[in-house]
């Protein structure tokens, strides 16, 4: 008697998303028919990217841990950007512009603009810029760098519900691509996607960020609200098909887990091999829930997502061993 | 600075409020609303005290208070929250925001009215369950509502309401909602609660008794339908357990009382009977509701029916099986908790309609006039208006498309300016009550049907009752996505179910059999206990809906 | 088709006569759709019903305990594909193996010593390894017999990775009342090993070369009387591993062969790490690993609290002051409710200040700061006596204790209530803030 294991159809797909344009090389991400991963019944004609992040400022609170692959290039965005794409492979960069922040220095927009110059000078791969987080200072920064590099299809991270129409008009503007971001909550991610779409945004320009909860630390609660707004897409929602974003790094690398040493907690192993692990295991579920575009912060953690996408997505891999 | 306060003294300050001039003495420590309560200052505190609503906005003329607890400065002043602000010395204030007093208002609209003719869901016959001595006997019916308070006089040997009366609920300024007045009820103010209650309905009973040139002590019986947080407080109960998890009640039902036990009028022997609760948070009102729209008699199909109160009730069934439950709206449907909000009432815009071709806004005014401000039905008209005509977007914040004209912006954020002399506008926080509010309705809607398995489709009646004075704008109301978007002719509208049913049951016992029968089949629903609640509530905090088909039939 | 409440509620008596102990039949009724009550509480429901509900309750995925006593674990049971659907309700065993062809006895003694009270608390969790997975040493039954008896020893679970039947068998002889679980190497005849379970009632893992003949042997082992089983799929890679366990959970929910209704088991090689991930996320039911250390074991762990977490009742955390950073008797301390996310987002957002705290998590039975308040688990006679319970007010010289925005209310009741001169300071509403709060309230009041 043999199981008749019929692979499952659904009536959506996901949106399929450029990230990059003018001297970028673009990377196109989403378009997948089918459950996250599930290759063996569905396809995919992109994988998941990955990226790294780097920073405008010398990170003030970044442990050692992460400080060392990136050692003589914090603060120095372009060489660190450089570093990530040719030597770590990452996929594409997240430039975080943290020192635009009134708490970090209040670098000025025309300051955040050379930076992302600088960077997009050095590298080829799409850009994320994240801006200082919500309030007028983002609108400020986002909407200048937006303008001056237009054309260039940067990824904006991010426009909230509270506060989309600055960022919106400047993504439809300059040919850019933005992030809706929800706090972990279905309804929201599709209430800030309507709300985009009827100031005219095709969501071909939309990421969604499901906002992260890291390893322990609510993770729970992205990773089901992910696996919910794939099912939706997958059962035909036009308006929670964008595929999404997950910045892993700046979650995990804050939480007690990972800053404390093996010397104060035996029990819990190395410690910097215990960091990665958590970067690994959240990027992972993440993956597994959904993510399509997954920003690192420790080079050796992206090298073993990226090891196992590889073998996933390689031409002529297992399709299906019956 | 903080040494200072550490030394705790028992001292005692004295505390002025401006423009009244009343004044009182109190222990360092207390907060300035609290002060004001003891005052009998009528400051508004929608919140009850939780530094949410801002109304307790006051500026400090004269004194010290904490630095960190000043919001903003203006011309060397000081402004502050009063429930935030505890008294550190002598200080003169001045309240920022109007406050709503309690207005005792009599209404004409069901004078004359007979309410088995009007009201009797099935053929009733007159038959009170109240002795009758006279033809001019009497009898009243009163709804207890959060906010608002009605109660109709009516001649118990003809069944003709003779006196009608409304008012807000003076227990509005320990807070707007039930939780607020269970919390001060359990800090030691259930006497004043209940005393604040009985008095307004006394003063309400005169007045209605003047008003038909009767006497008050004509009256030989009461039915009281409420909440059963606000029946708690009438009867001086205390209503703690109601708020706990799950819910504990001291009681369901209570025996009737003695009318001069409240202090209500009523020779010797007049007693006041309480519409019985099924749970915590559905109560008599609710029951008296589902009564008055003939739910044990329904012969077929489904009714849903709908309470807009500030405790928003829903219930479902049919003659042998009903599903109720209660969910927190807020005030805004009754006028209440926006910034120019009031009620059903002369002056107040209840409709409006945009012209999209001249970018003009067309308002409808009760008795004509000059707007005095908006009531429930006009907050739900313009904001339907507005969705339509693009000038607020999908979470009710103004567009671009918003013309110049009606444009405004202040302190307290943008709004759609209505009238140019005085004030009366629509800031975007009003919006976000009432979307608030329609959320919590629909999703308790959508809730109860869901776990029936009852599609909107399967509804055979839509029964809305709320005190919107004449009407409701029933497309607006699903334009909006407050109710489900039926068949005009599946919707009946009932002006106030509660109050409704409490006057047939003050009329007929056939009906109180039937109420005490049919209480056995209700069952009681705890939204907070569905896990799916709140995500169909957020679900539902969009216009029209995040997901638009839900409101379909 | 599961059946609606009101399609039950129509079958059901309708005398609302609350023998049942609700108040309603309807409610009743509810509580059957959601599968929470028993029929049988109904003394008068016809038998029809029971006819009509009876034959959607079987459960899809069997339960299977392996040990005995305190340390037993039971695996299976699970009914969805996606938590969000109703819950994951048992987490992966994670059991640690053994291979004693690389150990001396008295190595494997300590070890075992060492992993038997391994126990790190987390979020109201105890995390321990939850078995041990014995390999068959090369050449010695006695040998085999006498290790698997020292994990019994020690209370924990047991699973006999065999080589050859006469191995197992002299190991199931000795320690047979623990129900230990017998996993055949892959590739093996199964048969001598399907009649050892069989006689001993034993659970057994079956293996296959690919799904078909997964599910066909158990379902042979079936008819030779195992009623225990684990599956264990083919999973070169993790892609496969992955096609698989996701196959097996979608045919046993849909029910599609009778061979697929079984707990799934998982061996992994040292350095997988990525394979238990998946196991982990996606359904595998006890995961034997080898040699996993500390830094993997936590992330795992935590990983699999957070999967198998009951979407609808969040984890608590244990009531105490936790330190952030080294606070001294002049840092400030801070209150908020034992709801873990609010816990974890407070405190992490709290480290981030680099302002050295404390952090007092009262017990508020698991909800949030705003929803406790509304229940009266938050008010400030209650938040008083947990601060006093815990010890938080003797650590602190300046008496000041910071509160929740959202709960600002209960300031001046939590003031009275803890007397003594204390004072309560209203802290911001989102945690995200409490940066600039400290800079900007926090730090000039102490200095000024
Ligand atoms: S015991 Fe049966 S008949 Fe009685 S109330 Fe419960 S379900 Fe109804
Ligand atoms: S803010 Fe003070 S009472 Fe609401």
């Amino acid at each position: 008697m043999s199981l008749k294991l019929q692979p499952k159809k659904w009536p959506g797909k996901i949106r399929e998303v450029t990230l990059g344009a003018g001297n970028r090389q673009p990377r196109t991400v989403g378009g997948g028919n089918g459950l996250p991963l599930h290759t063996f019944e569905a396809d995919f004609p992109h994988r998941p990217v990955l990226a790294l992040e780097v920073t405008d400022i010398n990170p003030p609170r970044w442990l050692d841990i992460v400080r060392e692959p990136w050692e003589g290039l914090l603060g120095k965005p372009a060489d660190a950007a450089r570093k990530a794409a040719e030597q770590y492979g990452a996929d594409l960069i997240m430039l975080n512009l943290m020192g635009t922040h009134p708490d970090r220095g209040g670098r000025s927009p025309d300051q955040a603009a050379i930076d992302v110059e600088a960077v997009l000078d050095a590298v080829r791969v799409p850009l994320i810029v994240k801006g200082p987080g919500a309030g007028a200072k983002q609108n400020d920064v986002l909407a200048r760098v937006a303008e001056k590099y237009h054309g260039e299809g940067l990824v904006l991270h991010s426009a909230c519900q509270e506060d989309y129409k600055t960022l919106a008009a400047v993504t439809v503007a300059y040919g850019h691509v933005l992030v809706s971001e929800s706090p972990i909550d279905l309804n929201i991610a599709k209430q800030v996607d309507i709300l985009l779409s009827d100031v005219n945004i095709n969501l071909d320009r939309v990421l969604i960020d499901p906002l992260t909860g890291g390893l322990g630390y609510g993770l729970e609660y992205t990773y089901s609200v992910m696996e919910r707004i794939r099912l939706a897409a997958l059962g035909g929602d036009q308006m929670l098909n964008s595929p999404m974003i997950c910045l892993v790094g700046e979650e995990v690398w804050k939480v007690k887990e990972v800053k404390v040493s093996e010397r104060q907690e035996p029990r819990w192993g190395d410690q910097e091999t215990r960091g990665i692990n958590w970067e690994v295991a959240t990027a992972w579920s993440l993956i597994e829930a959904g993510a399509e575009v997954v920003v690192l912060r420790h080079p050796d953690s992206l090298a073993r997502v990226r090891k196992i996408l590889d073998a996933w997505f390689a031409e002529g891999a297992s399709n299906n061993t019956r | 600075m903080i040494s200072k306060h550490t030394v705790l003294t028992a001292q005692k300050h004295r505390i002025i409020f401006s423009p009244s001039g009343r004044s009182i003495v109190v222990t360092e420590g207390t907060s300035i609303l609290e002060a004001a309560r003891l005052a009998s200052e009528p400051l508004p505190a929608e919140c009850g005290g939780r530094g949410a609503c801002g109304k307790c906005l006051a500026l400090v003329l004269e004194g010290d208070v904490p630095e960190y607890r000043v919001i903003h400065r203006k011309e060397g002043l000081s402004e502050i929250l009063a429930c935030q602000t505890t008294v550190r010395g002598p200080l003169t204030v001045h309240a920022l925001v109007e406050s709503e007093l309690p207005k005792l208002i009599s209404c004409d609209q069901s004078i004359g009215m007979a309410p088995l003719e009007a009201w009797a869901p099935w053929p009733l016959k007159l038959d009170p369950p109240a002795h009758i001595n006279s033809s001019e006997d009497l009898g009243v019916a009163v709804d207890i509502g959060t906010t608002t308070v009605r109660l109709l006089l009516i001649r118990l040997v003809d069944g003709v309401i003779v006196g009608e009366a409304s008012a807000y609920n003076p227990q509005i300024s320990w807070g707007a909602d039930v939780i607020s007045r269970i919390i001060a009820a359990e800090k030691g103010r259930l006497d004043d609660l209940a005393e604040l209650i009985r008095r307004a309905i006394s003063a309400m009973i005169l007045e209605t008794t003047t008003q038909a040139t009767d006497d008050a002590d004509l009256i030989r019986a009461y039915v009281v339908a409420g909440n059963l947080t606000m029946i708690h407080l009438l009867l001086g109960i205390d209503p703690s357990g109601i708020r706990r998890v799950p819910s504990e009640p001291a009681a369901l039902a209570f025996e009737p009382v003695d009318a001069s036990s409240l202090g209500w009028p009523g020779r010797g022997g007049v007693m006041v009977h309480t519409i019985p609760a099924i749970g915590g948070w559905v109560g008599g009102d609710i029951v008296s509701g589902i009564l008055r729209i003939g739910l044990p008699r329904q012969s077929d199909g489904i009714s849903l029916y709908v309470d807009l109160g500030t405790n928003g009730e829903i219930a479902v069934g049919g003659a042998d099986f009903a599903m109720a439950c209660a969910c927190s709206a807020g005030p805004a449907f009754e006028g209440s908790g926006i910034r120019c909000g009031m009620r059903a009432d002369q002056g107040a815009i209840d409709g409006a309609v945009i012209d999209m071709e001249k970018g003009t806004l067309e308002l409808s005014i009760i008795s004509g006039g000059a707007a005095r401000g908006i009531c429930g039905s006009g907050l739900i008209s313009l904001a339907d208006a507005l969705f339509r005509a693009g000038w607020i977007d999908r979470i009710g914040h103004f567009t671009d498309k918003l013309p110049d004209p009606y444009r405004l912006d202040d302190k307290h954020g943008r709004a759609l300016r209505l009238s140019q002399k005085k004030k009366i506008a629509l800031w975007e926080r009003d919006l976000a009550g009432l979307i608030r509010a329609k959320a919590a309705i629909f999703s308790g809607i959508r809730t109860l049907l869901d776990s029936l398995g009852i599609g909107a489709g399967d509804i055979s009646r839509l029964v809305v009752s709320g005190n919107f004075g004449r009407f409701l704008n029933l497309p607006a109301a699903a334009g909006i996505g407050l109710l489900p978007d039926l068949p005009p002719e599946k919707y009946v509208y009932v002006d106030n179910g509660s109050l409704e049913g409490a006057a047939l049951a003050l009329l007929s016992k056939d009906f109180m059999l039937e109420l005490e029968s049919y209480l056995r089949k209700i069952t009681y629903m705890n939204l907070s206990e569905v896990p799916s609640y709140m995500d169909e509530f957020v679900s539902a905090s969009f216009l029209p809906h995040t997901y638009p088909e839900k409101l379909k039939g | 088709m599961a059946l609606t409440g009101l399609q039950i509620f129509k079958l059901l008596p309708g005398t609302n006569c609350r023998d049942c102990g609700y108040t309603t039949c309807l409610a009743f009724a509810m509580k059957l759709a959601a599968g929470q009550v028993s029929l049988d509480k109904c003394p008068t429901a016809s038998e029809d019903i029971k006819a009509t509900l009876g034959a959607a309750s079987a459960p899809p995925i069997r339960g299977v305990t392996i040990g005995k006593g305190e340390r037993a674990i039971t695996v299976g049971e699970e009914t969805v594909y996606f938590r969000h659907d109703k819950t994951f309700v048992r987490p992966t065993g994670l059991f640690r193996m053994i291979d004693p062809n690389r150990l001396s006895d008295g190595e494997i003694e300590k070890h075992l010593d060492d992993w038997a009270t391994i126990g790190i608390e987390r979020a109201g969790e105890l995390f321990r390894v939850d078995g041990i997975a014995m390999i068959e040493p090369a050449g010695s039954r006695e040998r085999y017999a006498r290790l698997a008896e020292a994990i019994s020893r020690r209370g924990m679970p047991v699973a006999l990775m065999a080589s050859t039947i006469d191995g197992v068998r002299s190991a199931v002889e000795k320690i047979k009342d623990q129900r230990p679980l017998i996993v055949p190497s892959p590739g093996v005849d199964q048969s001598p090993f399907v009649a050892l379970a069989a006689e001993f009632k034993l659970p057994l893992v079956i293996t296959g070369k690919d799904l078909d003949d997964v599910a066909a042997t158990a379902v042979d082992a079936a008819k030779h009387g195992v009623t225990d089983m684990l599956l264990e799929p083919p999973a070169k890679d993790a892609r496969e591993l992955h096609q698989n366990l996701s196959r097996l959970r979608r045919g046993a929910l849909d029910r599609i062969h009778p061979g697929l209704g079984y707990p799934i088991f998982l061996r992994v090689a040292a350095g997988e790490f990525d394979k238990v991930v998946i196991g982990i996320t996606k359904f595998a039911s006890l995961v034997a690993m080898e040699n996993a250390a500390g830094e993997a074991w936590l992330p795992y762990w935590t990983l699999r609290q957070n999967i198998y977490t009951d979407p609808q009742k969040p984890l608590q955390i244990d009531p105490s002051v936790h330190s952030i950073g080294e606070p001294d008797e002049n840092a400030p301390l801070l209150v908020t409710t034992n709801f873990s996310l609010t816990y974890f987002i407070v405190s992490t957002e709290l480290d981030g200040t680099g302002v050295p705290s404390r952090l007092a998590v009262v017990d508020a039975e698991g909800m949030s700061v705003l929803t406790a308040w509304s229940a009266g688990k938050f008010s400030g006679e209650k938040v008083a006596k947990e601060l006093r319970r815990l010890g938080a007010t003797e650590h602190v010289k300046h008496k000041t204790v910071i509160i929740p925005g959202y709960v600002s209310v209960i300031s001046g009741e939590l003031e009275d209530a803890l007397g003594d001169g204390w004072r309560v300071l209203t802290g911001p509403q989102e945690a995200s803030d409490l940066n600039a709060f400290f800079r900007d309230v926090w730090q000039p009041m102490m200095n000024g």
